[in-house]
C-alpha cells in the first residue's frame, strides 16, 4: 500500500506539481477539491493508473469522492487490484 | 463495479460527533439562525417565492432536527420537506404533487426488470411532456408542474443510473429525501444534486461545523441577493438607452452581474440543506474572478459541471482514449458542450414549457465550448499553474493574471449579453451607437478598467507576500465563524434600520428602503407594458423577476385568434374584427359591427345626444374584463343615469381603443374611423411609460412593411435618424430613443389639431399602469406636452389610491386593471368630466384654451414628490396658491419623507439665520417633519429638520435656523408620509433674520 501511495505521489509531483517540495504533498492533501487536479489532470492520472496497474477505473469513479487525496486513490487502486485477484 | 473508499465509511469519531449534542454550540447556531431569520424578513429575501414562509419552517425544523438521534433525522427531514410542500402549496396541490412524485419514484422500484422500469419512467416522462405542452389534459393543478419537473428532470436520471449499481441497502427515508428536498418547493431552478454525493456526505464530520458552514452559505446567498437588488434597481439599462460606449459598458457589466440572483438562490438552497446535515459541494466559487474560460467552467455552477463531467465527459474521453489524447479531449469536449446546450434547453422546457432552439443559445455554448477547449489545450501545452501553497507573484505575473481576470470578466459580459438577449437582432442593435454620442463615457470606462487592474495587481502582490490575511471563512474555527456571522447579521440588520433612524431622509436611507423589497425595475416594468402592446414576450432566462411572474401564465393567454384583422388604412397595421366574440387575456370580448369593443351604435348621433370617442390601447379597450365592465361602459352608464335629460338627452361613449395601439395609431384611428361618427369630444388614453416604446415598435413595423408614411415630420425623422428598411426593430427603437419627447409632442399636436379642425373637444387622460413607479417630473412633463398641444388634461395618477396593485390586476402575471380597477377609473373620469364643465349650462364644448383641473397641477410654489408607491394629491384651499391641503391616499411605509411637499424658490446663505413660519392643521392629530434642503440632487439638508405636532385646529408655527451652506436653489420641505391623515398648510413665510449688529 505504501509503495502504491509513493508511486501515485511521485507521478502527481512530476506531472502536475513540478518544483514543489515533496513533503508539502501529504496523503491527505485535497487534490481535486484543492484545485491541484482538474478534470484533464485527473483523466491523465487515471490513464496512468490503468496502464501501470492493469486495472479499469469506471468513469463514475473519476471524481473527488474517490480520488480527492493520495490515500483515496491508493484505496481505490488497491480495491481494484484485490477485486481482480 | 464501484469500489468502497474511505470517504464513505464512518469512523467512531464521526459517529460520536454526530450523536452528541453540544448544547453550547446548539444555542450559538440557534442564535445565529434567529438573526439570519430577522434579516431575511427585514429584506423580504425571495419573498415572492415563498421563502419567507418556508424560512420559519426551516428554522423550527432545524431546532428539533438537531436534537434528534441520528437515526430519526432523515425521516424528520423528509417530514419537514413534505410539510413545506403542504404549507406553501396548500393541501390539495401538495397532495397532488406528492402523489404524482411517489408514483414516479414507485416506477423505479417495480418488481420487473431494470429495462422495463426505465421504459415505464420514460413513458411517464413522455406523459409529463404531453401535459407540459398541453397535448393531453393534466389531471392536477398546473401550478405544481414546474416543481414536479424540477424534482425529476435531473435527479431521476441520476437516481436510475445509480439504482442499477446499488450494492447496499438504502433506507426509504434517504431515497425520498433525495427527491423531496425542502427548499425545492420555493426554488424550481435548483442546482443538480448528485445522488451518491448526497448519500456519502450526509453528516460527514462534526455536525456543528456543518451547520455553521450552512449558515455561512445562506449568508453568502443573502448578500448576493442584496447586491443583485442594487444592480437590478440602480444599474441596469434598457437596450434602447445604450447610446454610447459608457452606456454599453454599463449595460454589459450590469447584465452579467444579474447572475448574482442565481448564485444567491443556489447558496441559499445549499445552505439550508447543510442545516439538515447534507454536506454538499460548493455550488459556485467566486466565478467573477475566473482567469480564463476553463477556470470559469470550473467555478460557475459546479454541480452542473460535475454532472456533465462524470456522466458524459469522462465516459466519452475514456472511450476515445485509445485514439489518442488529443482526439479523446476534443471529442469529449465537443460532446460535453453540445449536451450542455441540450440540457439547458431541456431544463428550460421543464421549467417553462417550451424547448427553445434559438441561435443565441447555440452560439453562446459553441463559443464558450471552443474557448474552454482552446484554453485547456493551452494549459496542457504550457502546464497549469498549480501549487501546493500560494506562490508569491512577481509584478509581471500579477499584471498578467489581473489582465486575464478582467479580460475574462469583460468577455463573459459580452457573451452573457448575447445569451440573455431576446433575439440576435436585439443583441446586434446594442452595438449600433450613434456617431454623435458614441464615445461618451469612454474615458470613464478606461479609467475604471485601469483602476480595477491596479487594485487587482496590488491585492495579488500583497497576498503573495502575506501582507493581506487570507479570508477563507470555511477554515475558521467554530467560534470565529459564529462571531463573524453574528457581526455581519448585526451590521445588515442595523443597515436595514438606518432609514428609521435617519431623520434627514438621505439618499442612502431611501436606497435602503427600496432594497427591502423585490419588485420589477424600470427596465422590466417597461418590458411588461410593451409586452401587452406588442404581443411580444421574449425575455427567456430564469434569473429574472419578470420571467418568474410570467411562469404561471397560460400559453394561450394572449392568443385571441381572429380578434384582430388587417387594416382599413395601412398605417393602422391592424384593427378589431367586426362581429366576433373571442376569449382574450382571461375575458370574453364582443366586437360590434364597426369594429369597436363596445355595444352597437348607429352611425348618426341621436338629436340632443353628446358623443365621446375613446381612443387608447389595451386598458381603454378593456383587456381582461367583460364588455359591461370596461370603464368606457361604466362611464356611459353613469352619465346616462345621472346626467341624461339635463343638458343633453343622452350620452354615448364609443370605444375605438385597440390593444397594442401606439399614440400614433390612435391618431390614425381618429382620422379614419372615429370622426366619421361625429363625436363632440375625443378622449385619448395616455401612460407615463410604454407609449414611446409602442410607437417605436410600431414605426419599425411600418418601415419594414414599406408603407407610405404620409406625414412630413415622420419622413424627416426617418432621414434624420438614418433609419432604413433593413434595420431591426431593436435598432430602430434605439435610433428613435433620443427623439422620444419630440415624437410624443408631435403626435399630441397632430391629435389636438385634428380635433380642433372638426370642433371636437380634445381630452387627454393619464391612466397609470398598475404597480408602476413614476416620478412627478415625468407626469408633469407629459401633461405639459399635452397642454401645450391644446388638450384638456386629466391626470388620474392617484386613481388606484390605497389599493395594492395585486387586488386590481386581472392576473398575477398580467397587470391590466380588473373590473374593480375599471370601476375606479370610470368613477374618477366621471368626476373629472363633470369638473371640466360637462354639466354646466354651456356644456363641454370646444374652446381653444381648455385646460385640465387635476389637483396639484397649478402650484408654481409647490411641488410634491412621492416615493416607493406612496400616493397623495394636492387640493388648493383658496385662490392663494400657497394654501394647500395634502390629501394622502396611500402612505406606503412609515417614513415621513416618502410624501414630501416642497416649497420651492428658496435661497440661503451659509451661517445666515432664517425664520420659517406657517399655519397648519390636520384632520386628526399627527406629526409632520419640516426641513430645509437643496432642491436639486443630491438634496442635502441645509441645517434644519424638525418635527411638528399638528392638531385639528389651525396653529401658527415658527422656527429659526442657521443655514449650513450657500444654496440658490433650496426648498422648505414638509414631510407628511407615514400616515394617511390629511394635512393642510397655509401662509408659509421664509425670511432672513437681520442681524442686530448689521451696519
Amino acid at each position: 500500500m505504501e509503495a502504491l501511495k509513493n508511486n501515485v505521489k511521485s507521478y502527481i509531483l512530476q506531472e502536475f506539481l513540478p518544483g514543489e517540495n515533496p513533503e508539502a504533498l501529504t496523503e491527505s492533501t485535497p487534490l481535486i477539491s484543492g484545485g491541484i487536479l482538474d478534470s484533464i489532470s485527473t483523466l491523465k492520472l487515471v490513464m496512468y493508473l490503468e496502464q501501470q496497474y492493469n486495472i479499469k477505473i469506471q468513469s463514475r469513479e473519476v471524481n473527488a469522492r474517490y480520488m480527492d487525496s493520495i490515500a483515496d486513490i491508493a484505496n481505490l487502486v488497491h480495491a481494484k487490484i484485490n477485486n481482480k485477484n | 463495479m464501484i469500489s468502497p473508499t474511505p470517504s464513505r465509511s464512518s469512523n467512531d469519531k464521526d459517529s460520536a460527533l454526530r450523536t452528541t449534542i453540544d448544547w453550547g454550540k446548539y444555542f450559538v447556531v440557534t442564535g445565529e439562525l434567529a438573526l439570519l431569520l430577522l434579516v431575511i424578513h427585514q429584506f423580504k429575501i425571495e419573498a415572492n417565492r415563498g421563502f419567507l414562509e418556508l424560512s420559519k419552517l426551516i428554522f423550527g425544523g432545524f431546532l428539533i432536527h438537531a436534537l434528534l438521534p441520528l437515526r430519526y433525522r432523515l425521516s424528520f427531514f423528509l417530514l419537514v420537506s413534505l410539510g413545506g410542500i403542504f404549507y406553501l402549496l396548500g393541501l390539495a396541490n401538495g397532495a397532488w404533487l406528492i402523489g404524482i412524485s411517489l408514483g414516479v419514484i414507485a416506477l423505479c422500484h417495480l418488481p420487473v426488470s431494470y429495462r422495463i422500469r426505465v421504459g415505464l419512467v420514460v413513458f411517464a416522462g413522455a406523459s409529463l411532456i404531453a401535459m407540459r405542452e398541453g397535448w393531453i389534459p393534466i389531471p392536477a393543478p398546473r401550478v405544481i408542474l414546474p416543481i414536479i419537473c424540477s424534482i425529476f428532470m435531473f435527479r431521476l436520471l441520476i437516481y436510475l443510473y445509480e439504482l442499477r449499481r446499488e450494492n447496499r441497502p438504502v433506507p426509504w427515508s434517504q431515497r425520498l429525501s433525495y427527491f423531496f428536498l425542502l427548499p425545492n418547493v420555493c426554488f424550481p431552478f435548483f442546482p443538480i444534486v448528485d445522488y451518491k454525493t448526497f448519500q456519502d456526505t450526509y453528516f460527514k464530520g462534526d455536525p456543528y461545523r456543518i451547520y455553521q458552514t450552512g449558515i455561512q452559505w445562506i449568508w453568502r446567498g443573502v448578500i448576493h441577493l442584496l447586491v443583485y437588488r442594487v444592480v437590478y434597481y440602480y444599474w441596469t439599462l434598457p437596450e434602447v438607452e445604450v447610446q454610447s460606449v459608457g452606456n454599453l459598458f454599463q449595460f454589459l457589466i450590469s447584465n452579467y452581474l444579474l447572475v448574482l440572483r442565481v448564485s444567491g438562490q443556489f447558496h441559499l438552497i445549499i445552505g439550508v440543506l447543510y442545516l439538515f446535515g447534507f454536506k454538499l459541494p460548493e455550488v459556485m466559487n467566486r466565478f467573477f474572478l475566473a482567469s480564463g474560460p476553463a477556470d470559469l467552467w470550473r467555478r460557475i455552477n459546479i454541480p452542473w459541471r460535475n454532472f456533465i463531467t462524470e456522466f458524459f465527459y469522462n465516459p466519452c474521453f475514456m472511450k476515445l482514449q485509445a485514439r489518442g489524447f488529443t482526439v479523446a479531449l476534443l471529442g469529449a469536449s465537443l460532446y460535453s458542450f453540445v449536451l450542455t446546450w441540450f440540457f439547458h434547453a431541456y431544463q428550460f422546457f421543464w421549467l417553462r414549457g417550451n424547448f427553445p432552439i434559438i441561435s443565441q443559445d447555440i452560439i453562446y455554448w459553441s463559443v464558450f465550448g471552443i474557448f474552454v477547449t482552446i484554453n485547456t489545450f493551452y494549459q496542457i501545452r504550457r502546464g497549469r499553474n498549480t501549487a501546493l501553497k500560494n506562490k508569491s507573484l512577481g509584478v509581471r505575473s500579477a499584471l498578467l493574471l489581473s489582465l486575464r481576470t478582467s479580460g475574462m470578466f469583460l468577455l463573459m459580459s459580452v457573451l452573457w449579453s448575447l445569451w440573455t438577449s431576446p433575439t440576435m437582432t436585439d443583441w446586434l442593435a446594442l452595438w449600433d451607437l450613434p456617431a454623435e454620442t458614441r464615445w461618451q463615457g469612454a474615458g470613464w470606462v478606461i479609467g475604471l478598467f485601469l483602476s480595477a487592474n491596479l487594485i487587482g495587481i496590488i491585492i495579488l502582490l500583497a497576498r503573495g507576500r502575506n501582507w493581506l490575511p487570507r479570508f477563507d471563512f470555511t477554515s475558521f474555527s467554530f467560534a470565529k465563524s459564529a462571531a463573524l456571522t453574528c457581526a455581519v447579521a448585526l451590521f445588515v440588520y442595523l443597515l436595514g434600520n438606518f432609514p428609521a433612524l435617519d431623520t434627514t431622509a438621505s439618499k442612502t436611507a431611501q436606497m435602503i428602503v427600496k432594497l427591502q423589497d423585490m419588485r420589477l425595475n424600470r427596465v422590466d416594468e417597461t418590458r411588461l407594458i410593451q409586452g401587452y402592446y406588442e404581443d411580444l414576450f421574449a425575455v427567456h432566462h430564469f434569473n429574472n423577476p419578470l420571467v418568474e411572474m410570467q411562469l404561471a401564465k397560460p400559453a394561450d393567454w394572449e392568443a385571441g385568434h381572429g380578434l384582430k384583422k388587417s387594416y382599413t388604412d395601412e398605417l393602422l397595421l391592424f384593427e378589431l374584427t367586426p362581429l366576433v366574440t373571442k376569449h382574450y387575456v382571461g375575458a370574453t370580448m364582443q366586437i360590434n359591427r364597426w369594429g369597436m369593443r363596445d355595444r352597437d351604435y348607429e352611425k348618426e348621433k341621436s338629436p340632443g345626444a353628446y358623443r365621446f370617442a375613446l381612443l387608447g390601447p389595451s386598458d381603454g379597450m378593456g383587456s381582461g374584463v367583460t364588455n359591461d365592465e370596461t370603464f368606457e361602459a361604466l362611464l356611459e352608464e353613469r352619465l346616462n343615469r345621472e346626467q341624461a335629460g339635463k343638458k343633453y338627452t343622452q350620452y354615448e361613449v364609443l370605444n375605438f381603443s385597440v390593444a397594442g395601439y401606439s399614440p400614433f395609431q390612435q391618431l390614425i384611428m381618429l382620422e379614419k374611423k372615429a370622426l366619421v361618427f361625429a363625436p363632440d369630444a375625443a378622449i385619448f388614453v395616455a401612460h407615463v411609460s410604454g407609449d414611446i416604446g409602442m410607437f417605436s415598435g410600431y414605426l419599425s413595423k411600418v418601415i419594414s412593411a414599406g408603407y407610405d408614411i404620409r406625414y412630413d415630420y415622420l419622413r424627416d425623422l426617418i432621414v434624420k435618424t438614418g433609419i432604413d428598411k433593413e434595420m431591426s426593430e431593436a435598432q430602430i427603437k434605439k435610433r428613435l430613443q433620443p427623439h422620444k419627447n419630440d415624437i410624443i409632442a408631435w403626435v399630441y399636436r397632430e391629435m389636438a389639431a385634428l380635433c380642433r379642425k372638426h370642433q371636437v373637444v380634445p381630452i387627454w387622460i393619464l391612466v397609470p399602469n398598475l404597480g408602476e413607479l413614476h416620478s412627478r417630473a415625468e407626469v408633469d412633463h407629459l401633461m405639459q406636452q399635452a397642454r401645450a398641444a391644446g388638450f384638456a388634461t386629466i391626470s388620474m395618477t392617484s386613481v388606484y389610491r390605497n389599493r395594492p396593485s395585486k387586488s386590481l390586476q386581472i392576473a398575477p402575471w398580467d397587470k391590466h386593471p380588473n373590473a374593480e380597477g375599471h370601476r375606479l377609473i370610470a368613477e374618477r373620469l366621471y368626476q373629472k368630466l363633470v369638473q371640466l364643465g360637462l354639466t354646466e349650462a354651456s356644456g363641454l364644448t370646444y374652446q381653444p384654451t381648455m385646460d385640465g383641473v387635476e389637483d396639484g397641477d397649478r402650484g408654481s410654489y409647490w411641488n410634491m414628490r412621492l416615493e416607493n408607491g406612496s400616493d397623495a394629491s394636492l387640493v388648493f384651499l383658496s385662490d392663494h396658491e400657497e394654501n394647500v391641503r395634502l390629501a394622502i391616499n396611500d402612505a406606503a411605509s412609515k417614513y415621513a419623507w416618502e410624501i414630501r411637499l416642497n416649497r420651492i424658490d428658496v435661497a440661503v446663505k451659509a451661517s445666515q439665520r432664517y425664520t420659517v413660519q406657517f399655519q397648519a392643521r390636520a384632520d386628526k392629530p399627527r406629526r409632520i417633519f419640516v426641513g430645509c434642503a437643496q432642491a436639486h440632487e443630491p438634496g442635502n439638508n441645509l441645517g434644519w429638520y424638525r418635527e411638528f405636532e399638528l392638531t385639528t385646529a389651525w396653529q401658527g408655527f415658527s422656527a429659526e435656523f442657521a443655514a449650513t451652506a450657500d444654496e440658490d436653489n433650496a426648498r422648505i420641505h414638509f414631510d407628511a408620509g407615514g400616515s394617511e391623515i390629511a394635512v393642510e398648510i397655509a401662509d408659509v413665510r421664509f425670511n432672513a433674520i437681520q442681524s442686530d449688529h448689521a451696519p
